[in-house]
């Protein structure tokens, strides 16, 4: 609790700094390139959405973030600290939902709130009050003595949003968070995103859902690892000439070739 | 490091294991379960029974007395054999079939050929395809046949010379026993083993399949983008699984003691530490292998490379001091082998903590370095 404090405070560097700021990243796998010069920057407090197709290199770009992976070159900052020299800086202050539900199912609800509030060092009363708040949240306190196994699916993934976020992190990842999930509960998923963006954090959410990504303050269009287009949702109709985001969508996608993005 | 970090993932694992019954049965019931077998098994051949099948076909002249009748007597009066008289071929017949362990033929002409000087054969049949039962079967038999050779001796010998003859075969053996005591059993022998092999087996494949499933099921890449390190993840995993396997070498040890009866001579607390030492190694060996699994099928796999040669070479089956050196050198890389030299040195010899100080210091280090290894293996890159 107390590096939180102090990164909050002192060390945290300035605000007109960006959340997130890629250079050239490049991320090898043997012989596939997930990522190949991705440079992007991400605002503090906005709510940026990464689009593309599956295996477009938005979960690798997600956990080079994190600092789950080292990239093959490039450079990466996130909140002004370099990743993942420095990911230690940033790990107290980020909330990574991952794409699968990764839960512990014999544990209760509150057990497994509370169990990620305490790695990330919150303890006492501020730890009981951070694990009763989130639960509010995602509307879960109701069932918080419910072992995880009984739960719904829906209400894992709500579960799964509220360790994400008990440690109040500035920075969240969600990676497809509403893979799966119904209309009504992506829509509750966006009432606490939206919230949470209120508050100031910045969040970075990938999704192929397009109605998903108008409600984003930027979006990003990432095609074979190479950032296609940027702008709000509006810029990016008019870039694709559509006032369907999916066809613009489509209709970037097409116009940009890898080679041509390549020159 | 962060000790509150560590603690609260011991506290999950504790909390964990507290809605799966099927892992808390594998640790506390499946011990007492074996041990019982073992405990009956070794009981019953303490207190074993060979079962005789008897043959009399020795016919006699008019007016004389049958020589294998003393013997008979004395198979019958003889608490360690029961006899069933049967005709040869029912006889034969039985021991194939395992009904009775060993067959005693008196053939037709023994009292004439013994009268006659001649010597007297009594024919034994064991069916043989256990070596070690069919020669526990005929010392049983064979035993009782010299006790009573001697009556035999003076009914055929002329009067003035049966005298001489000792009221049965002077022969004596005398034992010394330098630790242990005459009532010292197989199963106090064998306790002590029974309970390290028992405790590493288990604790080792829980602990190898609930850190793969860490890994599967995605959680590991959570941890990993948390503050939590890979010391403290393992650390973390030694202490709450170690919880376990200290309560599961408690209850092990209280069940062996208090209801199998098995005598010990050193202090009960000394039992506990090696046991301790060896479990915690068990539980550090068992995250850095799962290192090296992909599926719990992979993790299973381990257990013939990992548990099958230390079963057969830590002095279960043949003392390590009596093996081909090559093969000591292997069983002195084994933790199990120093586990169980502690243990025999302790419950049976009665030393203590200090005297086993190497054997407890190998295991000890043994834990240390399967944690630093294992916290290698976790790694940030999970890729």
């Amino acid at each position: 609790m107390a590096m939180v404090g102090e990164l909050k405070e002192e060390s945290m560097p300035s605000d007109m700094e960006a959340a997130v700021e890629a250079t050239e990243l490049v991320k090898q796998f043997g012989e596939v390139r997930a990522l190949d010069g991705l440079s992007l920057s991400i605002r503090r407090g906005e709510t940026y959405g990464l689009l593309g197709p599956n295996g477009s290199g938005k979960t690798t770009f997600i956990r080079l973030i994190a600092g789950l992976v080292r990239p093959t070159s490039g450079t990466l900052r996130v909140m002004g600290y370099p990743v993942p020299a420095q990911v230690d800086r940033v790990l107290p202050h980020l909330g990574y939902m991952t794409q699968l539900q990764a839960l512990y199912n014999d544990l209760s609800v509150w057990e497994h709130v509370q169990f990620f509030a305490r790695i990330f060092d919150l303890r006492g009363a501020r730890k009981d009050a951070r694990v009763r708040e989130t639960l509010e949240l995602v509307e879960l306190l109701a069932r918080k003595d419910s072992p995880v196994s009984t739960l719904s699916g829906g209400m894992k993934q709500r579960l799964s949003l509220a360790c994400t976020l008990v440690h109040d992190p500035q920075l969240v990842l969600l990676d497809e968070p509403t893979v799966g999930v119904d209309p009504q509960l992506r829509q509750q998923f966006w009432g606490y995103f939206r919230r949470l963006n209120e508050r100031g954090v910045t969040i970075v959410v990938s999704s192929h859902v397009m109605d998903e990504a108008d409600r984003c303050d930027r979006l990003g269009l990432i095609r074979y690892g190479k950032l296609l287009a940027q702008g709000t949702p509006d810029e990016l109709r008019e870039m694709g000439g559509s006032r369907n985001l999916e066809e613009a969508f489509l209709t970037l996608a097409a116009s940009r070739s890898p080679e041509e993005v390549t020159v | 490091m962060s000790l509150s970090r560590i603690f609260a993932i011991t506290q999950r694992i504790i909390l964990q294991f507290r809605r799966d019954h099927r892992s808390l049965a594998l640790i506390f019931v499946a011990p007492i379960l074996v041990m019982s077998i073992v405990g009956y098994v070794f009981r019953a051949q303490e207190n074993g029974v060979t079962k005789v099948a008897l043959v009399n076909e020795d016919k006699l002249a008019a007016g004389q007395t049958s020589l294998a009748g003393p013997l008979i007597e004395d198979l019958k009066g003889n608490t360690n054999l029961a006899i069933t008289e049967l005709s040869r071929g029912a006889a034969e017949q039985a021991v194939r079939d395992g009904e009775q362990q060993v067959a005693v033929i008196f053939g037709s002409d023994f009292s004439r050929e013994l009268r006659a000087g001649h010597k007297g054969v009594i024919q034994t049949v064991v069916e043989g395809s256990n070596p070690s039962q069919a020669s526990g079967a005929l010392t049983a038999v064979g035993q009782s046949l010299a006790g009573s050779a001697g009556t035999v001796m003076r009914q055929v010998l002329p009067p003035a010379l049966a005298q001489v003859v000792p009221q049965s075969v002077p022969l004596q053996v005398e034992t010394t026993r330098l630790y242990g005591s005459a009532n010292l059993t197989m199963l106090d022998f064998f306790a002590p083993m029974f309970i390290a092999y028992i405790g590493f087996f288990l604790i080792f494949l829980l602990t190898s399949v609930s850190f793969l499933r860490e890994r599967t099921q995605g959680t590991m890449e959570r941890l990993s983008a948390s503050p939590v390190t890979r010391l403290e993840l393992v650390l973390g995993y030694m202490l709450g699984f170690g919880f376990f396997a200290m309560l599961q070498a408690v209850v092990m040890l209280l069940f062996t003691i208090y209801v199998l009866q098995v005598k010990y001579s050193g202090n009960l607390l000394s039992i506990f530490v090696v046991t301790g030492a060896l479990v915690l190694g068990a539980v550090n060996l068992g995250i850095l292998l799962s290192a090296f699994a992909r599926n719990e099928l992979q993790a299973i796999q381990f257990i013939p490379i990992v548990i099958l040669p230390q079963v057969l070479l830590s002095g279960l089956l043949w003392p390590v001091q009596q093996m081909p050196a090559w093969l000591q050198a292997v069983a002195r890389l084994m933790p199990l082998t120093y586990a169980i030299d502690a243990l025999t040195a302790i419950m049976i010899r009665g030393e203590s903590l200090l005297a086993t100080w190497l054997p407890l210091f190998v295991l000890l280090g043994f834990a240390a370095v399967m944690a630093l290894l294992a916290a290698t293996t976790v790694r940030r890159e999970v890729a």
